[in-house]
Parts: C-alpha cells; sequence; structure tokens
C-alpha cells in the first residue's frame, strides 16, 4: 500500500486515542498531538498531490471474505480525492490550529481533540475508499463525529438536543443510502463506485433501478449537506463549539453530499436523476438565502448560507456541470472556514456573544479580523476578483445555459442574496457602536500567531486560489472547460449585487430606524417569522414525526406490546405454574411412590419394546 | 498402571486425615496428576487384564474426569475429607468403567460405581442428609436388580460379552437390553427413575452431590453409550421412539419443576436431571456420526459446569447457610468471586455461547437434526429456552437483590484453585471444539 494513503488512512485513528490518552496525562499535549497529526496529514495530501497527479491509485483488498460473500474494500485516489483530501486536510490543520485559543478555556481538551481526529478520519476514508459500502462507513464515521461534536457540551441542554436531532435527520438520509447498496448489489451487482461510472457509460444498467439508486444516495446526500427537507439540523448545529461548526458543518463535511455525487456522476447523468438534484438543490439555495437574511445569531447566518452555497454547488452538478459544482465546492470551503473561523474569533472577543445585534463596531478592536471577514464575505457574495465571484458565475451561468427556468431563476435570486446577508452581517459585527454594554468595555485581544495566522492564511487563499480557477477545473474534469456564455449575465449580476449591496449598506448603516419601521409592519412580520423560523421546515418535520410516528405508529406498536406480548409473556407464569403443580403430584418424596414410579418406567419401557418386537 | 496408583493412593490417603489434610489432598492431586500422566503414555488397563480399550475419546473424558476429580478434592474441608479416598477409588472403577470394552465388565464396574455412590452419600451429618442417602440407596437396589434381570436375559441369548462380538439379532435380546437400560437410567436420571435424585442431589453433603450429579452421570453417560451402541444402531425405531421419548419426558418435566422451586440445591438437582434429557438426543440419533460427539461432548461439558456449580453452593452453604433462593439475595456483594464463577457456571448450563455448555448443546442437538429428529430437537430448544428463566432467576437473586446482611464471604485458596480449573474446562471446551470432534469423528 502506498504510504502516503497508509498514514491517511490510520494516522487520525491513531491520532484520536493518541489525543484522548495524553490529553487526559497532560492537557496541553491533546493540542499538540493534534497539530502534528494534522500537518501530517496535510503533508501527506500535498504528497500525493505533486506525486500521484499522473497516476491514479487504485487497489482492490477484500474487507469481509466468507465463502462466496465477499464485502469488498478498496481504495481510489484519483484528482477528486486529492482535491477533497487537501480540502479536508488543509481545513482540518487549520482548524485545529485555530481551536488553540478558541478552546483554550475548555476544560476537556482531550474529548475534543480526539473527537475531531476521529472526524478528519471518517472524512478521509469517504473519499479515498472505491467502494459504495466503505464510503458509508466513512458516512456513518463522520455521521458518529458530527453528533458527538455538536453535543461536545452535552451538560448543555440545547448543544445536546441538537447533537440528536443532528444524528436523527441525518440517519433517516442513511438510510436510503444503506437501501441504494442493497438495490445497487441485486441490480448492478457491484458497489464499486467506479465501476458504476463506467457501467453507467456503457449504458449496461438497469435504468429504473439505477434512477431509484440514485435517488436514495441523493436523499442520504440531502441529510448530510442540509438540504431541503432535511436541513433543519444544520442550523440547530451550530450550538457546537464554533471551531466544530468550521469544520464540519461550514467545510468539510457537508461537503460529503457533493462529493458523492460527484463521484458517481456519469452514473447520475445516466439515470436522469441529475434534474431532481438541480430542482431540490434550487429550491434549498433559495429558502438558504431568504432565510440568512433576517437571522440574529452570526453562526445561523452563516449556517443558512452554507445551506445556500452548499445547494449551489449541487445546482451546478444538477444542470450537468461537474466542474461548476466541484469548483464551487472548493472555493466555497475556503471562504466559508474563513468565515466561520472569523466568526469564532468574534465570539472569542466578545466573550461568547453570538447574537450579531448586540455586537457592533469591533472594528476598532480588531481591524485586522475585519478585514479578514470582509475578505470571506466578499468572496462568498461573489465579488470579483474574489474566489467565489468566478465559481458562482459559473454555475449560475451553467444554470441559465442548461437547466430549466425554476432552477436557473432560484439559483440567481440565492447567488444575489448572499451580498445581502453577508454585508448585513458584517455591518452589524464591525461597524456601528456597541449595542451591549457588556462588551463595550473589555474585549480579548486577538493573538497573532494563533487567530491572526490562520484567518490571515485563508483570506491570502480565497484571494489567490482565484487565479487557478481554471487550472482547478482542469484537474478536476481532466479537460479545458469553458464557461458557458450567457449574454449579459455578469453585468447584470454585478449590477443587481451592487444595487443589493447599497440597500443594505443604506439601511444598516444610516437608516435603522427606517429598518424598524418596515420591520414593525404585520405583513412583514409575517414574513419575518417564516424566514426566520427557516419556511417553519422543522415545525413540519416535528409534527409528521410526532403525530405520525410518535403517537400512531409507535403508540400501536405500544400497543400491540403491553397487551398482546406482555400478555404472552405474563401468562407463562400461570402455565408453567400449572403444569409445575400437575408434575409435582408425582413428587411426594416417598421412596416408595418413587419406586412405583420407577417400575412404571421399566414397564413402559418392556411393554413398548414388546409392541415394537410385535410390530417388527 | 493409573488404576493401580489411583487406588494405591485411595488406600494411603485415609492415614492422614487426622494427621494433615493438606498432605491427603497433594497425595490425591498427584494420584490424579500421574494417573493422567500414565493415561496420556498410552497406558491401559489393557496392559494388565486384555478387557480393555484405550482410544483418543475415551482419553479425553478421563482427563477431563481426574481433572474434576482432582479440582473437588482441592477444595473440600473439615468433615468432607472421606470423599477423597472415595473419590480417588472412583477415579479408578470410572477409569476402568470407560475403557471396558466388555458388557460383563460393564455391568461389574457399574454396580461397583454404585456402591461407592452409596459411600459417598453416606456422610451423613443430619436427618436431610439421612434421607437422601436412603433414598438413593433404596433406588440403587432397585435398579441394580432391573439391571441384573436384564444382564442375566441377555447372557442366555449371547455368545460373547465382548462389544464387538455380541450377537444382537438374539429372539430376546432387544427385550433383554431394554431391562438393563432401563435400570441405568435410574443411574442418568431419567423420568419416570428420576425422583430419587431431585431429593438426593438436594439433600446429602453438596459435595458428594457433586461427584454423584456430575461426576458419575457423565461417566455413567459415555460407558453406556459406548456399551449399547450396537444394539442402538441395529434396532432404529425402538431407539429413536424409547430415547425421543424418554429425552423429550425428563426435560420438560424438569425444566418445569426447576422452575417452581425455592431450595436452589433442588433448582440444580432438576437442572441435572433436564440435562439428562439433552444428553439422550444423540443417544436417539445414535445413526447420525455425530451421536457419540455429542455424548462425550455432553459429558465433558457436563462435569464441569455441574461439579462448578455444586461446589460454590457447598462453599454458601458451609459459610453463609445457603438453602433458598432468598438467601442468595445480594451475594454478588457479598462474595464477588464466588458468584462471578457460579454465574458463569449457569450460564454454561444454560447454554449461553463461549462456554461449554454452549457447544455440548450445539452438538448434541446437531447430532439429532443430522438423523432427521427435527420434532425433538425443536422440544429441547423451547426447554433450553425455558430452562434460561431459573438460571437467570438465581444470578438475579445474585446480582440485583439487596442483601439481607453484609457479612463478606472469603474464597479460601483450595476452592478458588478449583473452581480455576473447573472454569478452564468450561471456557476451553467452550470456545474449542476441534479436540472431542476431532477423536470422534472415526467411531
Amino acid at each position: 500500500m502506498n504510504n502516503a494513503v497508509l498514514i491517511l488512512l490510520t494516522m487520525p485513528f491513531i491520532g484520536a486515542v493518541l489525543a484522548y490518552i495524553l490529553g487526559k496525562i497532560k492537557k496541553p499535549l491533546a493540542f499538540w498531538t493534534a497539530e502534528i497529526v494534522g500537518a501530517i496529514l496535510f503533508l501527506a495530501s500535498l504528497v500525493l498531490f505533486f506525486k500521484y497527479s499522473n497516476t491514479v491509485i487504485d487497489f482492490d483488498i477484500p474487507w469481509i471474505h466468507y465463502g462466496n460473500f465477499v464485502i469488498p474494500f478498496g481504495i481510489y485516489v484519483d484528482h477528486l480525492s486529492i482535491i477533497m483530501l487537501l480540502v479536508a486536510t488543509g481545513l482540518g490543520f487549520v482548524d485545529i490550529h485555530f481551536a488553540h485559543d478558541y478552546m483554550g478555556e475548555e476544560k476537556d481538551q482531550a474529548r475534543y481533540y480526539s473527537k475531531v481526529l476521529f472526524f478528519i478520519g471518517g472524512m478521509i476514508l469517504l473519499v479515498i475508499t472505491k467502494n459504495l459500502i466503505g464510503a458509508f462507513v466513512g458516512w456513518e464515521f463522520m455521521g458518529l463525529a458530527s453528533y458527538v461534536l455538536i453535543s461536545f457540551w452535552y451538560y448543555k441542554k440545547p448543544a445536546a438536543n441538537a447533537g440528536m436531532q443532528a444524528f436523527l435527520y441525518t440517519r433517516f438520509g442513511d438510510i436510503f443510502i444503506l437501501a441504494a447498496i442493497a438495490i445497487l448489489m441485486i441490480y448492478a451487482g457491484t458497489t464499486n463506485l467506479v465501476e458504476l461510472n463506467h457501467l453507467a457509460d456503457a449504458h449496461q444498467l438497469n435504468k429504473t433501478a439505477a434512477l431509484v439508486a440514485a435517488l436514495f444516495i441523493f436523499m442520504g446526500a440531502i441529510g448530510k449537506s442540509g438540504q431541503f427537507p432535511l436541513y433543519p439540523w444544520l442550523m440547530n448545529a451550530m450550538e457546537g463549539p464554533t471551531t466544530v461548526s468550521a469544520l464540519i458543518h461550514g467545510a468539510t463535511m457537508v461537503n460529503s453530499g457533493i462529493y458523492i455525487v460527484a463521484r458517481l456522476f456519469d452514473f447520475y447523468s445516466y439515470t436522469d436523476a441529475l434534474y431532481v438534484v438541480a430542482n431540490i438543490a434550487a429550491l434549498s439555495a433559495f429558502i438558504g438565502s431568504t432565510s440568512a437574511l433576517v437571522q440574529k445569531e452570526i453562526k445561523k447566518i452563516l449556517a443558512y448560507s452554507t445551506m445556500s452555497h452548499l445547494s449551489i454547488a449541487f445546482v451546478g452538478l444538477g444542470v450537468g456541470s461537474l466542474a461548476a459544482g466541484m469548483l464551487h465546492l472548493v472555493n466555497h470551503a475556503i471562504f466559508k472556514a474563513l468565515l466561520f473561523l472569523s466568526a469564532g474569533a468574534v465570539i472569542y472577543l466578545a466573550h461568547h456573544t453570538k447574537d450579531a445585534w448586540k455586537l457592533g463596531g469591533l472594528i476598532k478592536r480588531a481591524p485586522w479580523v475585519a478585514l479578514f471577514m470582509a475578505m470571506g464575505s466578499l468572496s462568498l457574495a461573489g465579488v470579483p476578483p474574489f474566489s467565489g465571484f468566478f465559481s458562482k458565475e459559473f454555475v449560475v451561468s451553467a444554470a441559465w445555459k442548461w437547466g430549466n427556468g425554476f432552477t436557473a431563476t432560484f439559483v440567481t435570486i440565492a447567488a444575489l442574496l448572499s451580498i445581502a446577508y453577508i454585508t448585513r452581517l458584517w455591518i452589524l459585527i464591525f461597524l456601528g457602536e456597541p449595542r451591549n454594554e457588556d462588551i463595550a468595555g473589555s474585549v480579548h485581544s486577538p493573538s497573532n500567531l494563533w487567530i491572526r495566522l490562520p484567518l490571515g492564511i485563508l483570506a491570502f487563499i480565497t484571494l489567490f486560489i482565484a487565479i487557478w480557477q481554471g487550472g482547478i477545473v482542469h484537474y478536476i474534469v481532466g479537460k479545458e472547460v469553458v464557461e458557458p456564455e450567457v449574454e449579459g449575465l455578469t453585468a447584470f449580476m454585478l449590477s443587481c449585487m451592487l444595487i443589493i449591496f447599497l440597500i443594505v449598506v443604506g439601511l444598516y448603516v444610516k437608516g435603522l430606524n427606517l429598518l424598524y419601521k418596515i420591520a414593525s409592519h404585520h405583513f412583514v412580520q409575517t414574513i419575518h417569522q417564516v424566514l426566520f423560523n427557516g419556511y417553519f421546515v422543522e415545525a413540519m418535520i416535528t409534527w409528521i414525526s410526532k403525530n405520525i410516528f410518535v403517537n400512531a405508529l409507535a403508540a400501536s406498536a405500544r400497543w400491540f406490546d403491553t397487551y398482546i406480548i406482555d400478555y404472552t409473556v405474563n401468562i407463562t407464569v400461570p402455565i408453567t405454574k400449572g403444569v409445575y403443580n400437575i408434575f409435582k403430584t408425582g413428587h411426594t418424596g416417598r421412596i416408595g411412590a418413587y419406586m412405583g414410579q420407577f417400575v412404571t418406567g421399566v414397564a413402559i419401557i418392556v411393554i413398548s419394546i414388546l409392541i415394537i418386537v410385535k410390530g417388527l | 498402571m493409573s488404576f493401580i496408583i489411583l487406588i494405591a493412593a485411595g488406600l494411603i490417603v485415609p492415614l492422614f486425615y487426622r494427621s494433615n489434610i493438606f498432605i491427603a489432598k497433594t497425595i490425591a492431586v498427584i494420584a490424579f496428576l500421574t494417573a493422567a500422566y500414565f493415561i496420556y503414555q498410552g497406558q491401559s488397563l489393557n496392559d494388565i487384564f486384555p478387557y480393555f480399550d484405550l482410544n483418543k475419546a475415551t482419553m479425553l473424558m478421563e482427563f477431563a474426569l481426574l481433572a474434576t476429580l482432582a479440582a473437588v478434592s482441592v477444595s473440600l474441608t473439615g468433615f468432607e475429607r472421606p470423599l477423597i479416598a472415595q473419590m480417588l477409588f472412583l477415579a479408578g472403577i470410572a477409569l476402568a468403567l470407560l475403557e471396558s470394552n466388555n458388557l460383563f465388565l460393564f455391568i461389574v464396574l457399574f454396580e461397583a460405581m454404585a456402591i461407592i455412590s452409596y459411600i459417598l452419600v453416606a456422610n451423613i451429618r443430619n436427618f436431610f442428609n439421612a434421607e437422601g442417602a436412603i433414598k438413593a440407596f433404596i433406588a440403587g437396589g432397585v435398579a441394580s436388580g432391573i439391571i441384573l434381570l436384564g444382564f442375566a436375559l441377555f447372557s442366555f441369548v449371547t455368545d460373547s460379552f465382548n462389544y464387538a462380538n455380541m450377537n444382537v439379532n438374539g429372539k430376546y435380546t432387544l427385550i433383554a437390553v431394554a431391562i438393563m437400560l432401563a435400570g441405568i437410567f435410574y443411574k442418568l436420571t431419567v423420568v419416570p427413575m428420576h425422583a430419587w435424585a431431585a431429593d438426593a442431589y438436594s439433600q446429602v453433603n453438596h459435595a458428594a452431590a457433586a461427584i454423584l450429579s456430575g461426576v458419575i452421570k457423565s461417566v455413567v453417560l459415555v460407558a453406556t453409550f459406548k456399551a449399547f451402541y450396537k444394539f442402538l444402531i441395529a434396532y432404529p425405531l425402538a431407539t429413536v421412539l424409547i430415547f425421543s421419548f424418554f429425552a423429550i419426558l425428563t426435560m420438560t418435566l424438569a425444566n418445569f419443576m426447576a422452575l417452581w422451586q425455592k431450595r436452589i440445591s433442588k433448582i440444580l438437582a432438576y437442572s441435572s436431571i433436564a440435562h439428562s434429557g439433552y444428553a439422550l438426543i444423540p443417544f436417539a440419533a445414535a445413526a447420525s456420526i455425530y451421536s457419540y460427539a455429542g455424548v462425550l461432548y455432553y459429558a465433558i461439558a457436563y462435569i464441569f459446569m455441574q461439579t462448578s456449580v455444586f461446589l460454590i453452593l457447598n462453599d454458601f452453604r458451609r459459610e453463609a447457610g445457603v438453602k433458598y433462593l432468598r438467601d442468595i439475595k445480594g451475594m454478588g456483594k457479598r462474595a464477588p468471586i464466588h458468584s462471578l464463577f457460579f454465574t458463569i457456571q449457569l450460564f454454561s448450563l444454560a447454554g449461553i455461547p463461549l462456554l461449554a455448555g454452549f457447544l455440548a448443546k450445539a452438538v448434541a442437538f446437531y447430532s439429532g437434526v443430522d438423523a432427521g429428529l427435527w420434532g425433538v430437537v425443536l422440544i429441547a430448544a423451547l426447554n433450553s429456552a425455558l430452562a434460561v428463566g431459573y438460571y437467570v432467576w438465581i444470578i438475579k437473586h445474585i446480582y440485583f437483590d439487596e442483601a439481607e446482611n453484609n457479612q463478606k464471604i472469603e474464597m479460601s485458596a483450595g476452592s478458588l484453585i478449583s473452581q480455576l480449573i473447573l472454569l478452564t474446562g468450561t471456557l476451553y471446551f467452550g470456545i474449542v471444539a476441534s479436540g472431542i470432534l476431532g477423536a470422534t469423528i472415526s467411531f
């Protein structure tokens, strides 16, 4: 096995155990173990990038081999995997580095770093495995890591609940992946991701079964990547530490849904499932971007924006442009990690105040953080020359070129609105006067090494990666992809963005009173409620699960359990007692009676033998 | 050679009863070990007297037997010391019985064993001991008469008592064998010849009961199968009918009886009877090539677990006066080591995997399936499920109920060693099945 791949596969899990044990011995050791392991993983990914970009690493080993029953496990590292590895390990490393200060006051650091490394291991396993079963294992590892990290502060009720919610929502999607594995096993005879693409290219798959499998896998992706309707967990997941949100719910894990669709891209194209992907994603993008407009908490704004941008990447894939989708995924991962970490820095500076309306005026205290966050925001908003501009433009023009009207319209709206909510967020945090007396006086000052450096690196990357956009696309897709020409789109987009930007700046910098006046209107209030609660999807899901699953199905199952099964179990007591009483009559304790039985037994044997002999 | 050593040790040991029990135990253990060594060397009684036969399967059973007896003798204390010499004699006779190649010798040695078992239970300390001993004695007497009746009948119709040359087609052979088996059933505690056992096992001294219910029964089980195998094969219809009927009757009745007992020793006594029922399944399935494996596995697994539970119960009774289920409440805290061993062995009796009891049941039931006795195996499986009820009930009392007093019970070194030996057997044969299956495959 390739050494770098071996390191990537095993190191995170070894590191997780080590970090826990060493961290229990001496607290800072947990961080340093994680930092070193993170650096090693990133270096291993870089080695793969520089040495194996020309050849694909591909080998098979059976995981479970029992007679004819084989569960294969293969490693397949191509350009797509390497890009995902670089994103996961690179951002993972920066995130661990950032956590030094952010989680510095935390008592249980051993647990934190151990879980983070475990998560990175799951992500790596997902992106380098060749088989859907292996991918599922990595997928579930990440699900587990996400659960334990969201509820990291398990003693806080909202955090514990959010963890459980994330677990249930994503698990609902994962069941479909399991079903897809079964369907593929039966109808395609393989779960090998590469082979599935080949079969699809050669038109050798049963189209209906393949469509069902593709949609089921997309169900899993919906759960993991926070698409409609399984997105509410992503917002509540913000109860976890911000570094966790940055790594898992901003930059890496939520990308796994996009990755799996991209990995099976030929398969998806063949089955026409991309049509569904594009439409669901466009709807999600719209929901995410509109809901982000009205949120109060910094992290919730970013969470809705994550949902919206993931959907934009999904739309890219859905309209048939692998290049657009993956490019946006990479760009988004970087600037979203930057934004989340900046938000983390802000929250850290402001003594864990998360409500954006309580902040303000922080630009004087933390100008560098403000600058880096502004760069991330501009990239997210899609302002040239930041990287976000190119990929977003690419997706939108691809949608107009190949998608239907619904997809194109909704994704355009979502793309335009991103400048609105991110500008609003930045203004609320950094401009104006401090709206909260508590933080007016004393804020932490950010340290250079642990806070400014990682932010600066990410900001630098998000600016300069724009130069290599064509290169990234070429690297992933393997050929030159030209952005489709849609006449006047860029000019339209940029002018709309400018108008929206001016409106937002005007409202939030100078016209807060006007804003309050507008917001107090009933109609606006209603819309605000709908948006603020994420279109009440969470309430709907809760209602369905409570009324249909808990109160109807579970209650009837409980009735069956109580009155049929328990009754059957309970009735065994009188039955056995009755049988016992019958048998007991023979056990009087008198040896005479015993001997009588003895002789009866002998008689039974002798008589039956006589009958048998006669019969013979 | 091993026979001579055991008998000689049995004669010497009583000299040390009064002076030093430790020396007596050491001599006994050394005798068991050297006996095992000579068996391992392949020296059987055949060298002296040409009616014996030692093969690998017999050897395994003998090792299990000697290990168990060594374990019992290490754990004995106080007034139980006469058992040491009795066990040495018992070991000698059991070895001969297992190796015997001749029906005449089988009957003689069986009776010798019966006599030793009367002496074992005759260690009478109170009224209950006396009642149990008398019951065992009278039942044994009646059974002896019946066995001899059958044997007399058989001796008319056969030309040879050698297992290989016995006549199986004589006019009265079947009836003679049936009567002999009916007598032997008393020792195997098959219903309805079992009633004495339920009383005797629970009323005599528990150490004696351990030997009586664990060791002697296992030995008789294997020896009987070897002695009567030829007839079981020759009369398949009668074999299947009689043994299936008695197997089902025995396990069902015993399990239902055990379920409602309050006295622990009685539960274990009925559990022992129920196990006889399971062990009869390979008899019924004699036509299967796995039948001998089933019998042997059952005997070996059973000898360890049954002996172990009675020895622990003996400790409980001696240290804390445990009699009834309510007395062992909270034993998990009062006597953690005892409770652990007790629980594991009870699990083994219940047939929980990775313990010998499970594999024994699996092999025995498999032989039944192999012979096509689906119905019997199904009932046996249901019975095993029922049996879990009372085993777990005991464990529930040990671990999940509050103790009435908190006096701690220490485990003596002898007890610990003996329990470790027995546990090793239970675990080893619960994991490694190849030894027994390999030894019996050529039978």
